[in-house]
């Protein structure tokens, strides 16, 4: 949407016009849709995750390791050099990683940006030839670059345990700042923000208010109320697939246990695209095969019972986001001590019993986060469901992808709008419960 | 195993794949004792309570309670059906419950008037009759520890068994909170099995004190203090 405020016939441009009475070939303005354009805009979308992990990292190193380099007069900037920022790779890398995945993986932005990548490429084989078998070999390759991005990741954070001081983090004094440099620091923390999320909202809400009364209708709601549904189905699915891998880790630790949810977590590294095409060809086949069955014995067509319904979308969203509602899980299981569950059962529970009287209502806030976060996700998972989906099965994503796409920017508003609105929603009770628990 | 043995651990092993804890480890106590088993860090004594509580399996030997065999090689009877009541390390309290609901976790199958009476019967006991709206970590750690025994006692437990009660408290209270909870034990009449590092804690409470060595027995030996039997 930062496009739209950009490009010629945005506010910005059309702002810089009026002003100075510019007409068209007057002036010089960077290509807003270009290979430079797209990244620029992975950068503010994507940010957060190395500013995040970055933070994290900065804040936990322990004020005598700057000490200890001050003693021996080294600069700020030396500190910085030499200490601060290799204590800090390991985890920057880490965000690097994420955001690197998270580009790769994408179809909507590249595709709005008309820029040629792996995902494109697998949609227009796809769809537009017909080709499933290169459909599969681009998304092999696609599954090869991941994996790369991931073994460097995890071979980052094994470092990151040489570095890890293992006491307990103590926060730095901070520093004030003064004069023109206080100013440059907020200049430059707003900017991510501002370009990033303040101005496209404020774009979205002004089409949203003018295109309104065309827009906001009984379909609108049709299509909010369906996608709401999508989301909190798959989310539940993915609760319901975390908690029992969780809970068997905790039961039974061995081997295939671990490895059964090490393969599992998988699934949020892997790009949309890939997954839908891993999902939909064996889904097929299967509902092929069952039918042609059917058809032999009983005289009786079973149709697309996998493929052809709303499971397959279900399915591929579970496999794709399970990660994150098994990493809220074990983090809550993490924090019940084993003796509690041992407590439980001497004082006459059952396994059942325990899980029951105990982990779930300590776990509770863990499962609320588990679920906002997948239903967030999936709600604005784009490339899977636009491989997966039914005929004219759209959700608020594919809705604003499809307006953006044939240029109706005002009219992709809305959609999006209640995307943004919908995913700041857990945003806000998470930071409430967190800020709850430290009370 | 003579007439009177209550507890009988009958040459146990427990094992960890090839890692071998504890060693064809044998001990009877009669009903109504208050024994120590001593040893170092990784003797194997914790594990030795947690397969008498049921958590842990046994590759050799068994244990018995009343005659009743508890566990042996390829059977153990699960924690919740050995009425034997536990008191952990850490306490392992429940959080989100107040003091009240801890004590009741174990009783909630009684008449809610009785789980009353007993739960504040307890908390008399232990010396916090009004803690019972109060949060475990509203709690000191002597209180917490006072509640976590609570707990334990609230099912009428055949035994009880104390995994390194007080290590988490300075000397002071621990000394303090000792000699109170021998007090409680005696008037409860409970046989106990506790768990320490600390000479002077298992010579405190304990009549008979067992001597560990990596995951043997060995040394037994029987102090003037301390029996819960009311004809001693």
């Amino acid at each position: 949407m930062a496009v739209g405020a950009l490009d010629y016939a945005g506010p910005l441009q059309t702002a810089l016009r009026e002003l100075f009475n510019w007409q068209h070939g007057d002036y010089w303005f960077p290509e807003i849709r270009s290979l430079g354009g797209a990244a620029v805009m992975f950068s503010l979308v994507l940010y957060p995750y190395v500013y995040m992990l970055a933070r994290v990292a900065f804040v936990e190193q322990p004020p005598v390791v700057d000490e200890a380099a001050r003693s021996l007069g080294a600069s700020a900037w030396r500190r910085f050099r030499s200490v601060a920022f290799p204590l800090a790779r390991p985890a920057i890398i880490t965000g690097l990683s994420l955001a690197l995945m998270e580009t790769v993986a994408d179809y909507g932005t590249v595709q709005y940006f008309g820029v040629a990548t792996f995902t494109t490429g697998v949609f227009r084989v796809w769809f537009g030839m017909g080709e499933e078998l290169v459909a599969m070999q681009l998304s092999a390759i696609l599954l090869m670059i991941v994996v790369t991005l991931i073994l460097l990741e995890r071979w980052s954070r094994r470092k990151a345990q040489h570095f890890h001081s293992g006491r307990r983090a103590i926060k730095s004094p901070l520093l004030t700042l003064g004069g023109v440099k206080k100013w440059i620091a907020c200049f430059l923390c707003l900017m991510p923000i501002l370009l990033g999320f303040i101005l496209p909202t404020l774009q979205l809400a002004y089409w949203s208010v003018v295109t309104a009364e065309e827009s906001f209708n009984t379909d609108f709601l049709f299509l909010v109320m369906r996608s709401l549904s999508l989301a909190a189905g798959a989310a539940l699915l993915a609760l319901l697939l975390a908690l029992i891998i969780g809970y068997a880790q905790r039961l039974r630790p061995d081997m295939l246990v671990r490895t059964s949810a090490q393969i599992a977590v998988l699934g949020y590294a892997i790009p949309g695209v890939v997954i839908a095409v891993g999902v939909m060809l064996p889904f097929a086949w299967i509902d092929n095969r069952l039918d042609a069955i059917m058809r032999a014995q009983f005289d009786y067509s079973t149709g697309l019972m996998l493929s052809g319904t709303v499971f397959v979308l279900l399915f591929a969203y579970a496999v794709r986001f399970l990660a994150i509602s098994l990493h809220s899980v074990e983090n809550g299981l993490g924090r019940i001590t084993p003796s509690m569950d041992d407590a439980a059962r001497s004082l006459g529970q059952s396994p059942s019993g325990v899980l029951r009287r105990v982990h779930l209502p300590l776990l509770r806030g863990s499962l609320l986060t588990a679920l906002l976060l997948v239903f967030v996700d999936v709600l604005k998972e784009l490339p899977a469901t636009l491989i997966l989906r039914l005929f004219n099965f759209n959700t608020l994503a594919v809705r604003a992808f499809e307006m953006a796409s044939d240029e109706r920017l005002a009219d992709a508003g809305l959609p999006a709008l209640s995307i943004v609105v919908t995913g700041l929603l857990p945003v806000i009770l998470i930071s409430r419960m967190t800020s709850k628990d430290t009370s | 195993m003579t007439d009177t043995t209550f507890l009988n651990i009958d040459s146990v092993t427990i094992a960890y794949g090839d890692d071998v804890v504890v060693s064809d480890l044998s001990l009877s106590l009669p009903v109504g004792e208050l024994a120590a088993l001593l040893g170092p860090s990784g003797c194997g004594k914790t594990t030795l309570l947690r397969a008498i509580a049921g958590f842990e399996p046994l590759q050799t030997g068994s244990i018995s309670l009343a005659g009743e065999v508890l566990s042996r090689a390829g059977y153990t009877v699960p924690p919740e059906r050995r009425a034997i009541g536990m008191m952990f390390q850490d306490l392992a309290l429940f959080p989100h419950l107040n003091v009240a609901d801890n004590i009741r976790f174990g009783i909630v199958g009684l008449p809610r008037k009785i789980q009353q009476q007993r739960i504040q019967m307890l908390l008399d006991l232990v010396g916090l009759p009004d803690s019972g709206r109060r949060y475990p970590h509203k709690l000191s750690g002597g209180q917490q520890q006072r509640i976590g025994l609570a707990r334990a006692l609230a099912r009428h437990p055949r035994l009880l068994l104390m995994d390194e009660p007080f290590s988490s408290l300075d000397s002071e209270l621990r000394t303090t909170l000792a000699r109170e909870v021998r007090d409680i034990l005696k008037v409860q009449e409970i046989t106990t099995l506790m768990v320490t590092h600390s000479q002077t804690e298992a010579d405190q409470l304990a009549g008979t004190v067992g001597v560990m060595e990596k995951g043997r027995l060995a040394d037994i030996r029987h102090t003037k203090c301390c029996t819960t039997r009311q004809n001693n």
